[in-house]
């Protein structure tokens, strides 16, 4: 990796708004204001992604090469939205799964402990 | 919406302009998304969260991008990346100020609420203000329009002119280019929906063309149309069509019932036409012609009954008409003689508008800027304090080489951070101020309800606490930051708490505070009492478990109106729980009445009387059963009886002035009296009767001179019903209407108060300026509290070492904080002595408004006074109190 981060070691998790993220672009190529907003209906209010914060994580997620800037405006003619759309990486769904399957382990976890309901 | 877009793409200019360039206008897209989706949902809700998410946000990602920038500043030095040194520097400043806030948290947030509070509560009486008073009236050039009338000696305003009259001026007048003539009328709407009485204006032709407004959806009728006999037309307004109509764009061209008659409607109002103030028919939601009057009323040229409203010739001036308008009047008064000499003047319609609530609008206002101004000084002082206190340590800084310019920027960059703050919460208390302020205001008050908390007003309270806190932010910068290490590091820990200087400036600003909050309190208290007294006069009735309905038959005869009222009456009073029922055409305190001329023999007139044909009196039409459900003393003869029928001999009955000014000292009870233009003409009366006075036109307006007349000889279609219950029964309103119902399903039935609600609602007006005034108070007190506690908290606790000391060797707490107290003292009291004589002349703005004591009341002054000098004794007690108390070793360490 390069950038101000090389010297941090990485932390072997992601934090809540790079994870939505991700998961908001693995289904498709989405522009900003979509991915925020789903992040928030799909935790119920628990993430909220402002645009400062929204587009500084984009920006450091685009560095880190999970995620690209797409070119092609979705949409034809006069009406094609003129935004800027992100599309994820192979990279990017690679550590999107590796996220998933973490959780999914400490959720598993917690479970075979009666922490969480359910087998 | 455009406004906070580009107010957050200033706020934008906060990044660092590497991220700013690359994202910018991605952010404004996102907060434009953002902001449909919140309009979407709408409600105060859903817009708080949008600013606090926005801000918080900001906020947050402001730092870390900032952070990264310097980081990448430091591995790859690139000029232009991380945003100008200037930028970095102030965001610096910030960090340390917030710093610097977090560690004295309370100052901190003294300074943001007393300051939010004041330019809250100011913003929001502003706005109210000036859109009531100040915005242009919503009419085409409305400068030239003037209200036209009789004017009167004795009688304010300008007064009603007669039909003939009216088409006299009309015709001869060269100053106008337009001149209309107006009388209010309220008239029932039946057909589609429910039955309603609303108020209409009936109008000439050019009335319309007077204020320069025409519809938005077809015409109103033409001076061809104006004629009687032609086919009735109606001009509908906007919030009548969609209320009724549901803004139904065919209306327009269909007929409509209204007051019995079928009307065509022509068009329909623009939203934002308003009918003219000071005309009587505030509240007119549709337009009728003039034409449609009784015709023989029109004839008479004594029946002074309309309301005129000119516009003044391209080239004419105010003066020049008013001028030749006296000149019509001589003339007219002279080929015209019986109706007496007359005299026609104008008045510019502005001024009405104003005038009516220029009186209770402006103290307000002046109530509120003392709060603001309060609020300034209390921030002011905190500063100031926060300066000195801060004196070492800014010392040291400039000792070790910081410029002084930068010192005064990272304090003057505290004062615009509290500004902010302040604003936020000054922006958040003055929209909510807005609607509370609406919402509690009178029905009286015309143009409210074009008030709303818009972006106009969250700028003026952010604009203002911003100025208030870098004004009274600056001197404290500058001289704090003065260049005296010498001398500060020998006073040593336990200075005496700055200059002299300074402490001159902070017992000034004590004195200041007491002075205003003196003037406040004393307002308040003035309006308090006369809210009291008039809560305590004597209404000649007794409104408890009285409820009233209005209902209005249109006749055509008046036995089938008789006996509609007799039906619903006796259905009335067998309804479980009523006690007692009767009705009246005019119901005490509900604003208007109706007026007549008796004569009698043995009653003196004035001259002007005589030439009218008689005393002026207000007249009323009552059931038998009306005093007693009213409770209305007779003290003399009889109420009305079943006996007093139509065939039977004329009956009234008068009150107490009227009795008095018919029979001197004797009893009124069988003298004889005729009415002037009763269309009875001049069979006598005979009185039968004495009541006590009632309060009928206003609670605080003395009793004139009434008299009674018996519904059965005279039925009229409009009657409000009163009946007598248990007090608080909710019910009996539904059951009187239900009992209407029964008889005559069409008829809209209105009011459903119950009397107390009425009574009530007369006062509104000063129950309002007495509660915002009240409430400015209460806050300016606490202000002035928190002020001289803080005050004294500062000095006692500059003085804590030599306190100690003092201690130690013996002397007595008490004698030490003497000085400091008799110091405060001196500073309260002169701040007081100076505000009552600022409220000797101030509350002169409030004598419309008062009721039974003046406003140089000494009892009331001299209370105010007091509350004030307690609120600051106080205040002062508990640091002196907690210094007395604090263990002396501790106080003598080195700090």
């Amino acid at each position: 990796m390069t950038g101000p981060d090389a010297h941090a070691p990485p932390p072997d998790y992601l934090t809540p708004v790079i994870y939505h993220t991700l998961l908001s672009l693995f289904e498709g190529p989405k522009h900003g204001y979509a991915i925020s907003r789903e992040a928030t209906e799909r935790t119920d209010g628990r993430v909220r992604m402002g645009p400062g914060t929204l587009y500084g994580t984009l920006q450091r997620l685009g560095e880190k090469g999970w995620l690209e800037e797409t070119d092609e405006p979705e949409g034809e003619g006069p009406h094609a939205d003129r935004r800027r759309y992100y599309r994820i990486t192979p990279s990017g769904v690679r550590v999107l799964k590796a996220e998933a399957a973490r959780l999914d382990a400490a959720v598993r976890h917690a479970r075979d402990r009666a922490v969480l309901e359910g087998s | 919406m455009r406004n906070s877009e580009r107010l957050y793409r200033a706020l934008l200019r906060a990044y660092p302009s590497a991220f700013r360039r690359a994202h910018e206008e991605a952010m404004v897209q996102w907060f434009r998304d953002h902001a449909r989706a919140t309009a979407h949902r709408g409600g105060l809700r859903a817009w708080t969260g949008f600013w606090l998410l926005v801000l918080s946000d900001l906020a947050r990602s402001l730092v870390r991008e900032h952070r990264r920038a310097r980081r990448l500043r430091a591995t790859d030095p690139t000029p232009g990346d991380g945003g100008p040194p200037l930028l970095d520097g102030l965001v610096q400043d910030a960090r340390v100020a917030l710093r610097t806030f977090t560690r004295r948290p309370a100052f901190f947030a003294l300074a943001v609420t007393t300051l939010g509070m004041g330019v809250g509560s100011a913003t929001a009486v502003y706005s109210t203000v000036h859109r009531v008073l100040l915005a242009p009236l919503p009419y085409e050039q409305p400068e030239r329009i003037v209200r036209v009338g009789k004017i009167s000696e004795g009688r304010a305003g300008v007064l009603s002119v007669s039909a003939p009259d009216f088409e006299d001026l009309r015709a001869r007048a060269r100053s106008f280019e337009a001149l209309a003539a107006s009388r209010p009328a309220t008239l029932p709407m039946a057909g589609e929906g429910e039955p309603e009485l609303v108020r209409v204006a009936m109008v000439s032709s050019d009335f319309f063309d007077v204020l320069g407004r025409h519809p938005v959806l077809g015409r109103t009728w033409d001076p061809a149309e104006d004629r009687t006999g032609t086919a009735p037309v109606i001009v509908v307004g906007h919030g009548l069509w969609e209320r009724r109509w549901g803004g139904d764009p065919t209306l327009v061209g269909r007929t409509v019932a209204v007051g019995g008659g079928s009307f065509t409607v022509l068009g329909v109002m623009p939203p934002d036409f308003v009918p003219p103030e000071g005309l009587g028919h505030r509240g007119a939601e549709a337009w009728i012609p003039l034409a449609l009057i009784d015709p023989e009323a029109r004839q008479q040229r004594s029946n002074q009954f309309l309301q005129l409203l000119g516009r003044l010739a391209p080239e004419a001036t105010l003066e020049g008409a008013g001028a030749e308008l006296e000149a019509l009047g001589q003339a007219l008064s002279t080929e015209f003689p019986e109706p007496g000499a007359r005299r026609f003047g104008l008045s510019p319609l502005h001024r009405e508008t104003v005038g009516s609530i220029g009186d209770t609008m402006l103290p307000v206002l002046g109530a509120v800027l003392l709060l603001l101004g309060i609020a300034c000084v209390n921030v002011a002082n905190l500063l100031l304090i926060r300066t000195v206190e801060r004196k070492k340590e800014l010392s040291v800084r400039r000792a070790v080489g910081a410029r002084r310019g930068r010192l005064i920027r990272q304090l003057v960059t505290e004062s615009v951070i509290i500004g902010l703050a302040g604003g936020l919460l000054g922006a958040a208390l003055s929209v909510l101020g807005v609607r509370v302020f609406a919402a509690l205001a009178p029905v009286g008050v015309p143009r409210m309800a074009e008030v709303t908390a818009g972006n106009g007003v969250l700028l003026t309270a952010m604009g203002t606490a911003l100025l208030t806190s870098v004004v009274f932010g600056v001197f404290p910068a500058v001289s704090g930051s003065r260049a005296d290490l010498g001398a500060t590091m020998r006073r040593g820990s336990g200075g005496t708490g700055g200059t002299t200087s300074d402490a001159w400036v902070r017992d000034g600003m004590m004195a200041v505070q007491a002075a205003l909050s003196v003037v406040l309190v004393a307002a308040a208290a003035l309006l308090g009492s006369s809210l009291l007294r008039l809560g305590a006069v004597d209404l000649g009735y007794d409104p408890t478990g009285v409820q009233v309905i209005s209902v209005a038959h249109p006749g055509p005869s008046a036995d089938e109106t008789a006996a509609f009222y007799r039906t619903v009456l006796d259905r009335i009073a067998s309804l479980p729980g009523v006690a007692s029922v009767g009705a009246t055409d005019h119901l005490p305190l509900s604003g208007n009445r109706q007026q007549t001329r008796i004569r009698a023999d043995g009653l003196r007139l004035s001259a002007e009387d005589q030439e009218f044909g008689g005393l002026p009196v207000n007249y009323q039409h009552v059931t038998p059963g009306y005093f007693a459900t009213m409770t209305v003393d007779v003290a003399e003869g009889r109420a009305f009886a079943e006996a007093d029928g139509p065939g039977g001999e004329p009956v009234a009955l008068v009150n107490r002035t009227l009795a008095d000014a018919l029979a001197g000292g004797g009893s009124a009870v069988g003298l004889r009296v005729t009415f002037g233009d009763d269309e009875d003409g001049t069979r006598p009366y005979r009185v039968v009767g004495v009541t006590a006075d009632l309060r009928q036109r206003a609670v605080d307006a003395p009793p004139e001179p009434e008299v009674f007349l018996a519904f059965a000889q005279h039925p009229r279609g409009r009657m409000e019903i009163v009946a007598r219950g248990r007090a608080g029964d909710t019910a009996l309103l539904p059951a009187m209407r239900e009992a209407v119902r029964g008889v005559r399903s069409d008829l809209p039935v209105r009011r459903l108060a119950s009397m107390s609600d009425v009574t009530a609602q007369s006062v509104a007006d000063r129950r309002f300026f007495a509660v915002m005034v009240g409430a400015f108070a209460v806050v300016a007190l606490m202000l002035a509290t928190v002020g001289v506690y803080g005050t004294l908290a500062f000095a006692v606790g500059r003085r804590r070492r030599e306190l100690g000391v003092r201690i130690a060797l013996g002397a007595s707490a008490s004698a030490v904080l003497g000085t400091v107290a008799v110091r405060t003292v001196a500073a309260l009291v002169v701040g007081a002595a100076a505000g009552l004589v600022a409220a000797f002349a101030a509350t002169r703005v409030l004598e419309s408004l008062l009721f039974g004591v003046e406003p140089t009341d000494p009892v009331t002054l001299g209370a105010a006074v007091a509350a004030v000098l307690a609120a600051g004794a106080v205040a002062g007690i508990v640091p002196g109190v907690r210094a007395v108390r604090s263990d002396p070793v501790s106080s003598l360490r080195p700090q």
